[in-house]
């Protein structure tokens, strides 16, 4: 049963990202996206991380609609009526990251993962808010100060006089999942830590495709995040099959759930200025910004 | 994850919020009735049925290029998230599905309502309906973070983000009576999410029905519908927040847990004749300048009482 599910909503996960560079309109990019998030949420309260299944429930509904404003914003032709292809290098883009989720996938599987160390507490989200209140406080505080560093940096580039030609980068790289040994596969059910790492795998190589070869900064931005959800994948599974009895991996979770968000405030902001001041929104035209 | 649960109320809780959402719209016809000066305004009780029936035969209306999908998941999406709400609210002392993070649960079926509004606007092509889905986005942002923060008063009041324990913490003392300004808020995100009412902006009057303009047949009643079951949803889920719950004299807690439903829902109710509409620019203004530092300081007194 819990077989079933996951592999269901593995499929539902990778099939949104895949559909989000496929489709022509750009609600349905962004919807299909938020399919893709949606089923990663629903994973995280299959192995118990209640909290931040819902947590990722919330963040990615409310996300998802202010990128869909974005989008329609700076988007030509936002519905897909006519159609157009707006993609560079597709087949190195696609080389690339077929290449990774291979790579990923030899890795995970052939890694020899440590055991399960304990089991997951009665209360998995008390487990967390202890954590986070007490060993883990300078994770809470340091996402708090960056998330208010954001939104006062995001107001100051998206206003009118933004300051994008002296210090706006695209080229910012993401983080790479953490796949360094550790966690302990459980054969139950046969949804394992592999299949959770090969679900995350397969996120992050479908991101990372789309972050390569779109043109559009906007659908980039939905790349990345796509990658990000490859992590929180990776976190959560991680989290559950190697040290469910520590909070590690949940505080794991929910730092990719704010810098996801912190990608996007920032990433808009810049989208906006660079609009602002450019009339550009496409990456081909900003190239000059590489550093 | 949850506790056994009988598996009947899997089966009773759609048709109660449905019978629920049917009060609410006939007592807002006769309300409506009253209103206009109708000299038998109880006769207006049965207009929702007629309205569904006519509804249900009548043909559609379509726009040039729609995009049908995504209109027809936006509507749909309005019942379903009411009733994905739903099964965590107590009614009486258990809830259909015991969630220890009920009220994340909650808010994050409520958030929902962004998506199906937005969807619904954008999928019918319509300039006057893309603009109410806009519209809702905008009130979205005004009124989520006031409601958040009364959320987790309330949470925090009975060191639990489970329902059921948030309304067993309110034995002696109601959580209203102690928190009142949360109580209020929620009340205003209420109409908000359910876009009624004082804020249903995003489908006012100047937009012709902004996000269900074009929405005919079935799809109407079923955007409708849903619209009806949030806001039931919304006010159920003020009873174990902040009105104890099940708690009362004599009646068993189910019957109580009704009663105070069906009072919020009819003041929700009544309050959409009562006022007028509030344009969402304003409503942001309020909402960021008056309500959230107003629930931050609610929510500090709160955290000092309950200091161990």
């Amino acid at each position: 049963m819990q077989a079933v599910a996951f592999w269901g909503l593995a499929a539902v996960a990778v099939a949104g990202g895949i559909a989000v560079f496929v489709v022509g309109s750009m609600a349905r990019a962004t919807f299909a996206l938020l399919a893709s998030f949606l089923a990663a949420g629903v994973e995280l309260l299959l192995i118990d991380l209640h909290y931040l299944g819902a947590l990722v429930i919330l963040m990615m509904i409310m996300e998802m609609l202010i990128m869909v404003v974005f989008m329609v914003m700076y988007m030509m032709n936002p519905a897909g009526l006519m159609p157009m292809v707006m993609v560079h290098n597709n087949r190195g883009a696609l080389a690339i990251s077929a290449g990774v989720f291979v790579a990923l996938a030899t890795g995970i599987l052939l890694t020899p993962w440590p055991q399960r160390r304990g089991s997951p507490p009665r209360d998995v989200t008390f487990d967390l808010g202890q954590a986070l209140m007490g060993p883990k406080m300078l994770v809470m505080m340091v996402i708090g100060v960056a998330i208010l560093a954001t939104m006062i940096a995001s107001v100051v580039l998206a206003t009118h006089r933004g300051r994008y030609d002296r210090h706006v980068r695209f080229d910012r790289a993401e983080p790479e999942p953490d796949l360094d040994p550790a966690r302990g596969p459980r054969r139950r059910c046969r949804v394992t830590l592999e299949t959770f790492l090969l679900l995350a795998a397969a996120l992050f190589a479908v991101g990372l495709y789309g972050a390569l070869s779109q043109q559009s900064i906007v659908m980039v931005m939905m790349g990345l995040e796509l990658m990000v959800n490859g992590v929180l994948i990776a976190g959560g599974g991680f989290w559950y099959y190697v040290a469910p009895g520590t909070a590690d991996g949940q505080v794991l979770v929910l730092v990719a759930i704010t810098v996801m968000a912190l990608e996007m405030a920032m990433g808009f902001a810049v989208v906006t200025a660079l609009f602002r001041a450019r009339d550009v929104d496409v990456t081909d035209d900003a190239g000059d910004l590489k550093g | 994850m949850r506790e056994a649960t009988a598996v009947w109320t899997v089966v009773a809780l759609p048709i109660l919020l449905a019978g629920l959402a049917f009060a609410a719209a006939a007592f807002n016809s006769v309300l409506r009735a009253v209103g206009a000066g109708h000299p038998e305004p109880a006769r207006a009780l049965t207009d929702p049925l007629r309205e569904a029936a006519r509804s249900l035969i009548v043909q559609r209306r379509g726009t040039l290029a729609p995009d049908r999908l995504l209109t027809r998941i936006g509507v749909i999406s309005l019942p379903v998230a009411a009733l994905l709400a739903a099964v965590v609210v107590p009614i009486g002392t258990e809830p259909v599905a015991r969630l220890r993070i009920g009220v994340v649960w909650f808010n994050a079926m409520e958030v929902a309502v962004w998506g199906a509004v937005w969807l619904t606007g954008w999928g019918v092509n319509s300039a006057y309906a893309l603009i109410g889905g806009y519209r809702f986005i905008a009130q979205g942002l005004a009124y989520e973070l006031p409601h958040m923060f009364a959320l987790i008063t309330a949470a925090l009041g009975a060191g639990s983000l489970d329902l059921t324990k948030v309304a067993a913490a309110q034995d002696g003392l109601w959580f209203v009576v102690w928190m009142p300004v949360a109580f209020v808020v929620y009340l205003f995100s209420a109409l908000a999410m359910a876009f009624w009412g004082p804020l249903g902006h995003p489908v006012a009057g100047d937009l012709a029905g902004g996000a269900a303009v074009e929405l005919s047949g079935p799809d109407r009643l079923v955007f409708l519908a849903g619209r009806y079951m949030l806001l039931v949803v919304a006010a159920a889920v003020a009873v174990p927040l902040f009105l104890g719950g099940g708690a009362g004299p004599l009646l068993p807690a189910w019957t109580w847990s009704l009663v105070k439903t069906c009072a919020v829902l009819a003041a929700l109710v009544w309050a959409r004749h009562r006022l007028l509409v509030l344009r969402m620019d304003r409503f942001m203004e309020l909402s960021w300048m008056v309500l959230i530092p107003a629930m931050l300081l609610q929510a500090l007194v709160v955290a000092i009482v309950v200091l161990p």
